[in-house]
């Protein structure tokens, strides 16, 4: 068994050596599939990423009335803090509002509120709660809502929405482009690998003269569209992370790269989901391009 | 060992007969010539025993088995049984002697031990022993057939067909192929060889087949080409 998976192995070697331009051939028709595939996915990867920020830093505020007793504050807590979709509550009382405004407003524009303080805040108290999901934002803020002693709730109705749809558009945008893709590159590869089965037609009609079974004829073509898949792959690896890193150096140097002050993500993040997705997809790409393309073949 | 029996060809498409009503039958370590002009169905006849077509009707058996009984997964197996030599050689230009020969012993996974040890004597009895590091493209024309006669001989096939083995050689060449054919035969082999070589026919004065239009018109034991 192990004697035969050498012979195989040094078969599909040998191959890939003697058929130098066919391999060449395929394996940059791999990278070139791949490469395209990779800058669907690091987009993909980067819109994720960025989302996943302005939905870290989405938040609702629960505005208390000024007049609210104890037990009506500790209810409203409880009842958020039962929502299984909250990730943080935070109490703002009516003093770290009005910090909070006075940071906001500057040392020079501060003076308009300097006559405030602890005790007279214009600021209503507040839990500020965050969210696992900005899809359960909605619906929370309704509940609340209702709770006695809430004067109001407050959350970016507006960017949630938008940020929802765009998150939904986006991932459906990548899959139909990945699939499309996928199609290309394995029709690309497809007949790349058919070429090179075509041109050595005549060894394989030979092999099944002399009594070889299919597997035996098959399996050094796989494990040879396996080997340039895995090749075609960490090519594409190398140059899309090389790529990568040079567009995020290239953007490093600017100040508002995002328009909301999000980073794209980090190389290191972005290169090993490609990376493991790669080597895989060039195994899966190659194996399936020469299963499929040998079968023709097999009918002698 | 080979029978067929009212054996009938038809290719799809085609309305003329391949092989009509074809009976024949031929024993184990017989050596066979199958003469006729081209269309005359010497190559159908291959191709029938190699299980490569199908006949339209009739039946073929080699050592008791229905060749239409055989499941494609079962083919390889047979056909290990049967050694093929065709008159364009069909070596792999990319192995050498050796490599050519050794390929069809890994082809059905023999061990590497043994096929570093048989190869070498079966490229002495062909004569190629001192050849084996060669590529084909270096040998001569007599030369490339041996190797492709030691391909088709190194896992002890019951039967050898050879297809115009000498059809591209010189006649002292074919006369050495044929003699290294005798030589595989005296070894127990059943060889059957197609062939137009009328004057080879002639000097070997062995069983020959001659067919016209897809049927037999003679079976003479020592007979001669007509």
């Amino acid at each position: 068994m192990i004697e035969t998976f050498g012979v195989f192995l040094r078969d599909a070697i040998n191959n890939i050596k003697r058929n130098s331009v066919m391999s060449i051939a395929s394996v940059l028709s791999v990278i070139s599939a791949l490469i395209i595939v990779g800058v669907v996915m690091a987009i993909a990867i980067n819109v994720n990423y960025i989302t996943d920020q302005v939905e870290d830093s989405l938040e609702l505020k629960v505005y208390l009335e000024d007049n609210i007793t104890d037990e009506q504050q500790k209810a409203i807590y409880d009842s958020i803090n039962s929502m299984e979709s909250v990730s943080d509550i935070k109490y703002q009382s009516k003093l770290d509002a009005l910090n909070s405004f006075r940071e906001t407003l500057g040392e020079d524009n501060s003076i308009i509120i300097s006559g405030y303080n602890e005790d007279n805040s214009p600021l209503p108290a507040a839990y500020i709660v965050k969210f696992n999901e900005a899809s359960e934002i909605e619906n929370a803020s309704k509940k609340i809502n209702e709770l006695d002693g809430v004067m109001d709730t407050v959350y970016g109705e507006d960017t949630v929405k938008a940020l929802l749809s765009f998150n939904k558009f986006i991932h459906l945008a990548t899959w139909i482009v990945l699939a499309i893709l996928s199609l290309i590159a394995v029709f690309i590869i497809f007949n790349t690998v058919k070429l090179t089965v075509f041109s050595r037609r005549n060894e394989i009609s030979i092999m099944k003269y002399i009594g070889a079974t299919n597997t035996f004829i098959r399996f050094p073509f796989i494990i040879e569209g396996m080997l340039l898949g895995v090749f075609g792959a960490c090519c594409s690896v190398l140059l899309l992370r090389n790529l990568y890193y040079f567009i995020v150096g290239a953007l490093a140097g600017t100040t508002s790269v995002l328009p909301l002050g999000q980073s794209l993500a980090p190389a290191d993040l972005v290169m090993k989901q490609i990376s493991v997705v790669f080597v895989f997809y060039g195994i899966f790409l190659g194996t399936m391009g020469s299963a499929f393309s040998i079968k023709k073949f097999l009918n002698v | 060992m080979i029978d067929f029996v009212n054996v009938t060809k038809i290719y799809d498409g085609d309305s003329e007969f391949a092989l009509k009503d074809l009976t024949l039958s031929i024993d184990e370590g017989e050596f066979v010539f199958l003469v006729g002009k081209s269309g005359a169905g010497k190559s159908t006849i291959i191709k029938l025993l190699l299980k490569e077509i199908l006949p339209t009707s009739g039946k073929i058996l080699v050592s008791g088995t229905d060749l239409s009984q055989i499941k494609e997964r079962d083919l390889p197996y047979y056909r290990r049984k049967v050694g093929v030599v065709f008159q364009d050689y069909r070596l792999l230009e990319t192995k050498t002697v050796f490599e050519n020969v050794a390929f069809s012993m890994e082809a059905i996974q023999t061990p590497r031990r043994t096929i570093n040890r048989v190869v070498p004597k079966v490229l002495n009895m062909v004569g190629l022993r001192t050849q084996a590091r060669k590529y084909p493209s270096a040998l001569a024309g007599g030369e490339q057939q041996r190797v492709a006669i030691a391909r088709s001989i190194v896992n002890n096939p019951k039967i050898l067909i050879c297809d115009e083995p000498t059809g591209n050689l010189d006649p002292v060449t074919s006369a050495g192929i044929m003699n290294l054919l005798m030589d595989i035969n005296s070894l127990g082999t059943t060889i059957m060889v197609a062939t137009h070589d009328m004057t080879m026919v002639d000097r070997m004065k062995k069983r020959v087949i001659s067919l016209k239009d897809g049927e037999l018109v003679s079976d003479r034991v020592g007979g001669y080409y007509k």
